[in-house]
């Protein structure tokens, strides 16, 4: 039973991240978001930097709200560890070049976190999501899949 | 069964969605009844051009440097289609910043403000590295041509930084997180690079 409430709380954990993460972003204006795109120099056009800083905080939100509520838990473990690997790859690339970025800008308005803090954050993050992909049974109690399931 | 999971699965988003957009609006409201303050010794340019823009920004943040640069250059090629308000927003990691700003709005208030921004951006480095900042302060506010003794005066009145505090709140109250942030005629744009670019969008390229 400790087992399952640790990864039950691990997944209200990772969700709450998410969902908080996106929904600061989402509140504030995109050209805030934008502007930390921009700072870390690495998609190549500004339509591309535009469509980021508009659609993902969607993404976190939705993946976050999903992982929370325990629906189609194998895609969206999938899609977090992908956001999550992308935040990993990102911040060490802005590390690795010395870019002049003092906070990452993940939680928005809401959070400073400075760069090397946010990388072993996130490596924290994707070990949970792969614990939680390793132990799906056991993170799909209370959860709207098992539900599902039961039903059909 | 799957259906029945798909609809619910559309209803969760769409009801994500419209919460988030609910208190978008919300905000967005809160933010149009933020009552705005001006200070005629930070404005230049022709009050009736088509760009008027505001400015909110940090004295010792590199990227302010460049903006205002940016500003001065249109200002000298395009002085009719610009008018430019200062309003001050010390970020807390940058540990000089303030002690700028209130030099700064003490020129402000002896009516020499742009002399003095121009000097402190022009010396951004030298401030930063400076461990006897208030002797540079005193340096720039001398050639600037203010008078030392009310500039001292000013500089130990609480009521200047009540001044940058104001400006400071009214620009969290607009969501501003980053420095340079400028509002061009109420569009937002973030960083000296987004400036430039609206600038050349609507005011023309720097020849």
């Amino acid at each position: 039973m400790r087992k399952l409430n640790f990864f039950l709380f691990l997944r209200g954990i990772v969700a709450a991240i998410f969902i908080v993460s996106g929904t600061e972003k989402l509140l504030s204006p995109y050209e805030n978001f934008l502007y930390v795109i921009q700072n870390y120099q690495i998609l190549p056009y500004p339509w591309m930097e535009k469509m980021v800083a508009l659609g993902f905080p969607w993404i976190e939100v939705t993946l976050g709200l999903f992982l929370l509520l325990g629906l189609w838990i194998r895609g969206t473990l999938l899609g977090l560890a992908g956001a999550t690997a992308s935040f990993i790859f990102i911040v060490s690339q802005a590390i690795i070049r010395n870019l002049p970025i003092n906070s990452c800008g993940c939680f928005g308005d809401l959070v400073k976190v400075p760069l090397p803090v946010i990388l072993t954050m996130d490596s924290l993050i994707l070990v949970s999501i792969f614990l939680m992909s390793y132990n799906r049974t056991r993170i799909l109690l209370l959860s709207l899949d098992r539900y599902f399931d039961q039903k059909s | 069964m799957n259906a029945i999971k798909i609809k619910m699965t559309v209803l969760i988003i769409l009801g994500a969605v419209i919460s988030i957009q609910a208190a978008r609006l919300v905000v967005r409201l809160r933010q149009q009844r933020i009552a705005v303050s001006h200070h005629q010794a930070k404005c230049k340019g022709n009050p009736r051009a088509i760009l008027k823009i505001v400015e909110y920004t940090d004295f010792q943040c590199p990227a302010c440097a460049k903006g205002a640069e940016v500003l001065k250059q249109y200002h000298l090629v395009y002085p009719e289609r610009l008018y430019v308000e200062y309003k001050h927003f010390p970020l807390e990691m940058h540990p000089k910043a303030m002690s700028i700003a209130i030099a700064a709005e003490c020129a402000a208030q002896q009516k020499k403000f742009w002399p003095f921004h121009d000097l402190a951006f022009e010396r951004q480095n030298l401030l930063r590295e400076s461990v006897n900042l208030s002797g540079r302060l005193k340096e720039i506010a001398g050639l600037s041509g203010l008078n030392q003794q009310v500039f001292l005066r000013c500089l130990e009145d609480p009521k200047t930084k009540e001044a940058i505090a104001r400006d400071k709140d009214e620009g969290k109250l607009l969501k501003i997180s980053a420095t340079p942030t400028y509002f061009i005629n109420g569009k937002m744009v973030v960083g000296g690079n987004a400036l430039k670019q609206e600038l050349e969008k609507s005011a023309g390229r720097l020849p």
